[in-house]
């Protein structure tokens, strides 16, 4: 029997119309979203964890790589800053910092209330809040809590984190935006777990420099009436956790240690005005 | 076999006519024929660049989607030319048909492609038995 | 809004709507493809084809003829863009497969026309060949060059039917 030749007609629809185009793109857009989430916050929480065993003097190169936050007037070589400087000195020399370790301390003028560490050991002072410092020990807390963030290598935690998932989201989409990283090294957030840390370490601090830890806690309580009476809170308090839970986290601290509140004050410095 | 330079118009013309009735298929064989004589691999190729003024249309295509008419007959054209040459290339080898003839097309830049057409070349003959 | 973030928006609004847009009448000429298509291999349905590299003995068939049809279709921009989504992630690019089909289809339709006008009526072992194009605007755009070709016969045996 010979093989018959017939054409029968094909089913329409078996090589393509699976599936509507909209719900392919938004179904590839979800994925593709996920994904560029996951690199980045990886990114992000890789160099977060990697960032504290970098040598110190990674981090001092990398500061100095980043562009030079303006902060308006420095007033370095002032009488405030040579004294904000050595006692900065006795206070690092009290918080065990590793030798490779230098800490440099700024005091720049004006009215911002705010103090803050950032990469490569720099302190930064300003006027607004040393105002608010009434004694020695008050700004040697202030100061020592400062040294223990860079002494736990917070900033470079912090400015890491940002930067390699800019890094991350640059190299996916294209441009790099590393160029306005600098005004953000002012501001790098630390969580609360680093700031509790810092608490504790610079009461260690200030407790092995004054053998008590009196005043320590006057700069929080100044801190409380200005914020009350401010339309606007510091700066200072817009990065740092609730003022009366860090009074009452350095009593604690202070009651499971055995340090005692009591003790002199000492006069700061700093009263006559470098102006 | 043929030295295109010394043909008179007559041989052009037998030529051009001869070349008409080439034989050119992709099957093995020609039915109630047979080969007589194979001759070998004869092609013909082309090398096309698209223009400009194609390109203007094709950029606006490209936004909307649809055929590009512009480029479906230059490849054609194009394919038909290297199908002439590998023709002439049969031709001038005495065949009367090409067998198993192929296309191939690789686009080398952005705006230019190569076609090809390639087959057998062989002489048939009317099968005596039909 | 700063000055960056207004051209940003225009950037990428810009994109969106383009996007859109060409969604939509890529839609309607890819509908509008398909139904011309369909109704065009109607008219052809008594041109056969197949796929067979000998010439069947129990059919009369008269000189061979090679025949070919070929088709450009060029993508829209939204399947661009589909599919540089997906080549991210992998997986299927549908909008992409109705490109190829719209294609092919067409090339085979124009090759069974073609056959028609050198008087065949059965093409015998078709070949496809597919070849991307580079077209026009450049930025990851492409047109695909669908080729469909056999040999076409007349036959005169009544061992064919259509269905």
């Amino acid at each position: 029997m010979a093989p018959r030749y017939t054409n029968p007609k094909l089913l329409e629809g078996i090589n393509s119309g699976h599936e509507h185009p909209l719900l392919e793109v938004a179904k590839s857009s979800i994925i593709v979203f996920a994904l560029i989430a996951v690199v980045i916050v990886g990114a992000y929480m890789a160099a977060r964890f990697a960032a504290p065993y970098l040598p110190f003097s990674w981090e001092i190169a990398l500061a100095e790589k980043m562009p030079r936050p303006d902060l308006g007037d420095d007033a370095a070589g002032s009488r405030t800053h040579r004294y904000i400087t050595s006692l900065t000195a006795r206070v690092a020399a009290a918080s065990d910092l590793p030798a490779d370790m230098a800490i440099t301390v700024h005091y720049v003028e004006g009215d911002t209330v705010n103090a803050f560490a950032t990469l490569g050991g720099h302190i930064v002072v300003f006027e607004g809040l040393w105002k608010l410092v009434d004694s020695e020990n008050a700004a040697a807390m202030l100061i020592a809590h400062e040294i223990a963030h860079v002494k736990n290598r917070d900033p470079v935690r912090s400015a890491s984190g940002t930067l390699f998932a800019s890094l991350a989201a640059g190299l996916m989409f294209g441009d790099i935006g590393v160029a306005n990283m600098g005004n953000d090294l002012t501001a790098l957030q630390f969580s609360r777990e680093q700031e509790t840390q810092a608490d504790s370490d610079a009461a260690r601090a200030v407790f092995k420099l004054y053998g008590h830890l009196n005043g320590a806690a006057d700069l929080f309580n100044r801190l409380r009436i200005v914020a009350k009476d401010a339309k606007q809170p510091p700066a200072f308090l817009a990065s740092h956790p609730n003022l009366a839970d860090r009074i009452l986290g350095l009593r604690r601290l202070a009651g499971r240690n055995g340090w005692s509140f009591q003790g002199d004050k000492h006069k700061p410095k700093r009263n006559r005005r470098a102006k | 076999m043929f030295d295109f330079d010394r043909l008179g118009l007559s041989e052009a013309l037998k030529y051009l006519g001869r070349a008409r009735n080439m034989i050119i298929s992709n099957m093995e064989e020609v039915p109630g024929r047979r080969v007589v004589q194979h001759l070998g691999v004869v092609q013909g190729s082309t090398v096309k660049a698209k223009n400009v003024f194609r390109d203007i249309g094709a950029s606006l295509k490209n936004l909307v989607g649809g055929e590009l008419k512009s480029y479906t007959d230059l490849i054609n054209e194009s394919r038909r030319e290297a199908m002439d040459r590998m023709g002439q290339e049969a031709e001038a080898l005495g065949a009367n048909a090409i067998l198993n003839v192929r296309f191939s097309t690789s686009t080398i830049t952005q705006g230019a492609a190569e076609l090809l057409a390639y087959g057998t070349a062989v002489i048939v003959e009317e099968q005596a038995d039909g | 809004m700063d000055e960056q973030s207004i051209a940003s928006l225009i950037n990428y609004g810009g994109f969106a709507v383009l996007v859109v847009l060409t969604f939509f009448i890529g839609s309607v000429i890819e509908r509008r493809h398909f139904r011309r298509i369909i109704k065009r291999e109607k008219e052809v349905r008594d041109i056969m084809v197949f796929a067979i590299r000998r010439a069947p003995t129990d059919l009369v068939l008269s000189q061979p003829k090679l025949v070919c049809g070929n088709a450009v279709i060029s993508v829209d921009y939204f399947k661009t863009f589909a599919a540089g989504l997906r080549g991210i992630i992998g997986g299927r690019i549908g909008s992409y497969e109705s490109l190829f089909e719209r294609a092919r289809r067409e090339a085979m339709l124009r090759m069974k026309i073609e056959a028609r006008r050198h008087g065949g009526n059965i093409v015998l072992n078709v070949k496809f060949e597919t070849t991307r194009i580079y077209s026009g605007g450049g930025r990851g755009a492409i047109s695909v060059e669908a080729l469909a070709y056999g040999t076409a016969y007349s036959r005169s045996d009544d061992g064919a039917q259509i269905h």
